[in-house]
C-alpha cells in the first residue's frame, strides 16, 4: 500500500457461475482525489462497489481501506469505518419519510435497541440526528421534500436523497454509482456542481458513471473497466485516447 | 390523528366497555380476544415491521403457557413469576433458535418457522408426564393479586385490556424509534439497511425473540385464565390465523391489528355453524389480502407520522 | 395431499390405476398452471412477503376443500402391484416401498433430464436467475413460469398418489410430506440434486432410528431437529453453495 492512498484494491475476483463479473482488477483512489470508474454495461462496475462494501464476498483478491482489510468487517461495520455509497437502483424505503431515509445514514451513530426505544433513552441522539439531516439537506437543496415519502418526490430529487443519505454520516470515502443516471441537464449540473462542494470538504468520491463527458468534466483520474477486466487507467485526457477504451466502448 | 392516539381510544373503549356487557360468554370472548390481540401485535413487529414471517409462533404461545403451568404446579412457583419466568425462557428460547433460522429468507423461513411450531406442538403432545399430552394440563391455579383473586370473567376482562394497553405502548414506543425505522429499512430494502450500518440479521433475531416474548406472555395469562391447557389450543391452524390476522389488519398497522384480531377472534364462536369452513374462510382472506390489498384493512387509515 | 386425495377417489370409483394415476397428475398439474393464471400473475405489486401470504391462503383452501369433501378421516387405498410384500436379503416389505423407489427414482431422472439436458430445462433456470435478461432475448418468462407451477403441481400430484398406499389418504398428510422434503433440501443444499437425495438419506434413516431407540412419537421432530442443527452449523446445507442477492 502507498501511502496517502484511501482505497487500494488488490487483484480483486467475482465469478458468478460462469461469468467472470470482475476478474483481477487493482487500483487506488487517492486521498482527496474523485476516481472515476467507466466501462460499458456489464463490465462489472456496481459488482466491484458491492464487493468493497462487503455485499458480495470476492472469490479472491484483497480491499485496503486506509491500510485496513475490509473483507475482516461485516458490511454494517463499513459506515462506522467511514464507508458510505448510493446505489445505482434507487434503494429509498418507501414507508420512511424523506427525513428518516436520510438519517438512516448516521444508524450506526445512535444507540438502537428495544430498550432505548421503549424507555427514549437515546432522544439527545435522535435530535443530532435530525439537525444533521437538515443540515445536509439544506446544503443538497432538498429541505422542501424532508415530510414527504420517496414515491412523492420528482426522480432527480430521489437521486439527491440517496446521495445526502450517504453524506450525513460524514465518511471518509464516498461510493456513488451512476449518480447522474437518468438525470436531465439542469440536475446534472447541480450533481456536478454538489459533488465538487463535497470534495472541498476534503471526502474522497470513488463514482461510478457512464457519461464520459460528465467523467472528464469531474474526475482527477479514470478507471475503465469491460468485461470484468481493467482495461485502462490515468488521467482524464489520456484515457479518452487510449485506443482500448474507444474499442471497447464503439465496439469493433 | 396520530396512530397511537387512535389506537389508545379504541382500547379505552373496549375497556370501558366492561361495564356495560353482562353476558360472561361475550366478556370471555372478548377476553380471550384480546390475549390474542397480544400476540399478533407481536407478530406485526416481525411480519409487518420488519417483513419477516413466522408460521410458529402458536408455538411461542404454547412454550409460554406450559412452562408457565407446570412451574406453579410442579414447582409451586407463584403463578405471577411463573409467567414471568416462561416469557423470558421463551425469549432466550427464540433468541437461540431464531439465529439460525433467520439466516433464511421468504418462503424458507416461513417452512423453518412452521417446523419450530411442529416440534414444540408435538412436545406438548409426547411429553405427557409434564404436559399431560393430547388430553392436556388442568389444575393451573388462578391469578390473585393479594386477596384479590381474578375469579370471574370481568375482573380478568379489565385486567387483560390493561395488559393490551402496555403492550401496545411498547410497541409503537419500539416503531417510533431508531430502531423501528431500521425495522422498516429491513422490510423493504434489506442489503441498503445493511450498508447503512444496520446489523440486520441481529436485528431481525432481536425482533423475533421480543414478538416471542409477546407470544409467551399471552400464552401464560391464557393458561391461567381458563386453568386447562391442550396442545390443540396451539396448532398449525393458530400459526396460521395470527399471520392472517397480522395481514389483514394490515402490516405496519398497530391499529388494524388490534380492531381485525378481535373480529377474526371473535367471528367463529359467533357464527358456529361455519366451524368447518373456517380454514377455508382464512386461507380466502389471505388471497384476497395478498392479491387486492397487500397494506391489509389498516393501510386505508390515513395517519398522521409521529416523528420527533 | 391433493395428489393422495384425487387418488383415493379415482380408485374408489373404479378407474382403472394407471389411469387415475395419469388423470390426477394432469388435474394437479392443471391446478397448478390454474393457480398461477388466476392469482399469482394478478397480484398487485408482488412482494415476496406478499407471494408467500397468497401461498399459505391457497394452501388452507386446498386443504380445507379437501377437509369438507373427504372428510377428517384417513382413508386407505389399495397397493399398486398385485403382491402383498417383497423380500431383499431377509428384509420383508410392503410391496408399495418398491413403487415408491422406482417412482422416486423415475421422476429424479427425468427432472434432471428436463432440467439440465433439455432447451426449455435451460431456459427454465435462466429465466428463474435473470428474468428481465430473458425477456430482452425474446424468452416468455409467463410461460417458463406457468409450465413451472403446471410442473410443480403434477410432480407433487405423482409423489401423493404412490404414497398413500403407505400413509393413507387424509388432508393433512401433504404438511408434514411437505416439511419433511424442505428439511432434506436444506441438509442437504437447496438447488443441489445430489444434495437433496443425500438430504432426504439424512432425514428418513436418522427417523428410522429415532422411532427404534428412542420413540416413534419424536420421529417426525427429529427432522426438524436436524435440519436446524445443519442450519447452525452450515446454512447453505452440506453441498449448498453460497448465493447472492442482487442490488
Ligand atoms: N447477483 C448476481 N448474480 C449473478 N450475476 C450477476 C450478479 N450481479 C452481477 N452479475 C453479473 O455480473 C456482470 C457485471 O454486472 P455489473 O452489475 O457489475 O455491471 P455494471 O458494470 O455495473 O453494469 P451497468 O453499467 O449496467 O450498471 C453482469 O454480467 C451481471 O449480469
Ligand atoms: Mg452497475
Amino acid at each position: 500500500m502507498e501511502k496517502g492512498n484511501i482505497l487500494d484494491i488488490d487483484r480483486a475476483t467475482k465469478s458468478f457461475g460462469g461469468i467472470k463479473a470482475v476478474d483481477g482488477v487493482s487500483f487506488s483512489v487517492k486521498k482527496g482525489q474523485i476516481k472515476a470508474l467507466v466501462g460499458p454495461n456489464g463490465a462489472g462496475k456496481t459488482t466491484l462497489f458491492n464487493i468493497i462494501t462487503g455485499l458480495y464476498r470476492a472469490d479472491s483478491g484483497d480491499v485496503l481501506f486506509e491500510g485496513k482489510k475490509l473483507f475482516s468487517y461485516k458490511p454494517h461495520e463499513l459506515v462506522k469505518l467511514g464507508i458510505s455509497r448510493t446505489f445505482q437502483n434507487i434503494q429509498l424505503v418507501d414507508t420512511l419519510t424523506v427525513k428518516e431515509n436520510i438519517a438512516l445514514g448516521l444508524h450506526s451513530k445512535v444507540k438502537s435497541n428495544p430498550i432505548y426505544a421503549i424507555f427514549r433513552l437515546n432522544r439527545k441522539q435522535e435530535k443530532e440526528v435530525f439537525e444533521k439531516v437538515n443540515k445536509v439537506s439544506k446544503f443538497l437543496k432538498i429541505e422542501e421534500y424532508l415530510n414527504k415519502f420517496p414515491n412523492q418526490v420528482p426522480f432527480g430529487i430521489k437521486r439527491l436523497i440517496e446521495i445526502a443519505r450517504a453524506l450525513v454520516s460524514e465518511p471518509d470515502l464516498l461510493l456513488l454509482d451512476e449518480p447522474a443516471a437518468g438525470l436531465n441537464e439542469d440536475e446534472t449540473e447541480f450533481l456536478l456542481k454538489s459533488i465538487f462542494r463535497v470534495w472541498e470538504q476534503g471526502i474522497s468520491i470513488l463514482l461510478i458513471e457512464h457519461d464520459m463527458e460528465f467523467v472528464t468534466n469531474c474526475s482527477h483520474s479514470i478507471v475503465v473497466m469491460d468485461s470484468g477486466k481493467k482495461i485502462a487507467e490515468g488521467l482524464p485526457s489520456e484515457v479518452m485516447n487510449d485506443y482500448r477504451v474507444v474499442k471497447a466502448y464503439m465496439g469493433e | 390523528m396520530k396512530e397511537s392516539t387512535g389506537t389508545y381510544v379504541l382500547i379505552a373503549l373496549f375497556f370501558f366497555s366492561g361495564f356495560l356487557i353482562k353476558n360472561p360468554f361475550i366478556l370471555n370472548m372478548i377476553s380471550i380476544a384480546a390475549l390474542t390481540v397480544i400476540v399478533v401485535m407481536g407478530l406485526n413487529l416481525l411480519l409487518g415491521y420488519a417483513g419477516q414471517v413466522s408460521l410458529g409462533h402458536a408455538g411461542f404461545v404454547a412454550l409460554g403457557a406450559y412452562v408457565s403451568s407446570i412451574l406453579s404446579i410442579k414447582f409451586n412457583l407463584n403463578p405471577w413469576l411463573s409467567i414471568l419466568i416462561s416469557s423470558l425462557l421463551t425469549f432466550v428460547f427464540a433468541m437461540i433458535i431464531g439465529f439460525p433460522t433467520l439466516k433464511l429468507k421468504g418462503h424458507y423461513l416461513a417452512m423453518a418457522t412452521l417446523a419450530i411450531g411442529e416440534i414444540i406442538y408435538i412436545f406438548a403432545n409426547n411429553l405427557v408426564d409434564l404436559t399431560g399430552g393430547h388430553q392436556g394440563l388442568t389444575g393451573i391455579p388462578m391469578l390473585s393479586v393479594g386477596n384479590f383473586v381474578f375469579d370471574n370473567e370481568r375482573k380478568f376482562f379489565f385486567f387483560v385490556w390493561l395488559v393490551v394497553l402496555f403492550f401496545t405502548f411498547l410497541s409503537f414506543r419500539i416503531v417510533n424509534s431508531h430502531f423501528g425505522r431500521a425495522l422498516r429499512a429491513i422490510h423493504e430494502k434489506e442489503l441498503a439497511a445493511l450498508s447503512f450500518g444496520v446489523d440486520v440479521h441481529l436485528y431481525k433475531v432481536v425482533i423475533f425473540s421480543l414478538s416471542a416474548f409477546y407470544a409467551a406472555l399471552a400464552g401464560g395469562l391464557y393458561a391461567f385464565y381458563l386453568g386447562f391447557i391442550s396442545p390443540s389450543s396451539f396448532d398449525l391452524l393458530k400459526s396460521i390465523n395470527y399471520v392472517v390476522m397480522v395481514f389483514v389488519g394490515g402490516i405496519d398497522s398497530i391499529f388494524g391489528s388490534l380492531i381485525i384480531t378481535v373480529v377474526l377472534a371473535s367471528l367463529p364462536n359467533i357464527l358456529t355453524f361455519l366451524q368447518d369452513y373456517w380454514p377455508i374462510v382464512n386461507g380466502l382472506l389471505l388471497v384476497v389480502a395478498a392479491i387486492f390489498m397487500p397494506k391489509g384493512l389498516g393501510g386505508f387509515i390515513r395517519w398522521k407520522r409521529e416523528i420527533f | 395431499m391433493l395428489g393422495g386425495m384425487l387418488q383415493f377417489y379415482f380408485i374408489s370409483i373404479h378407474v382403472p390405476l394407471v389411469a387415475s394415476l395419469f388423470l390426477v397428475s394432469l388435474i394437479v398439474g392443471f391446478l397448478g398452471y390454474a393457480i398461477h393464471f388466476v392469482f399469482v400473475k394478478n397480484t398487485k405489486n408482488p412482494t415476496e412477503l406478499s407471494l408467500i401470504i397468497l401461498t399459505i391462503g391457497l394452501a388452507m383452501v386446498i386443504r380445507g376443500t379437501a377437509m369438507l369433501i373427504f372428510g377428517k378421516n384417513a382413508h386407505s387405498v389399495g397397493q399398486f402391484l398385485p403382491f402383498e410384500s417383497v423380500t431383499v436379503f431377509g428384509l420383508t416389505f410392503s410391496s408399495q416401498y418398491l413403487v415408491v423407489l422406482v417412482g422416486a427414482l423415475i421422476l429424479a431422472g427425468l427432472l434432471f433430464y428436463v432440467l439440465n439436458l433439455t432447451n426449455f430445462g435451460k431456459v427454465m433456470l435462466a429465466a428463474s436467475q435473470n428474468p428481465l435478461a430473458c425477456s430482452i432475448f425474446g424468452i416468455d418468462v409467463e410461460i417458463v413460469k406457468s409450465v413451472s407451477f403446471f410442473l410443480s403441481g403434477f410432480l407433487g400430484a405423482v409423489g401423493g398418489s404412490i404414497i398413500v398406499p403407505i400413509s393413507f389418504a387424509k388432508y393433512n398428510i401433504g404438511l408434514m410430506m411437505g416439511l419433511k422434503g424442505f428439511s432434506a433440501s436444506v441438509v442437504g443444499g437447496f438447488g443441489n440434486n445430489i444434495g437433496a437425495i443425500v438430504g432426504g438419506l439424512i432425514i428418513g434413516i436418522s427417523e428410522s432410528l429415532s422411532a427404534g431407540y428412542i420413540s416413534s412419537s419424536y420421529k417426525d421432530a427429529v427432522a426438524f431437529f436436524i435440519m436446524i442443527i445443519v442450519l447452525f452449523i452450515k446454512p447453505s446445507g452440506i453441498f449448498g453453495s453460497k448465493d447472492v442477492e442482487r442490488v
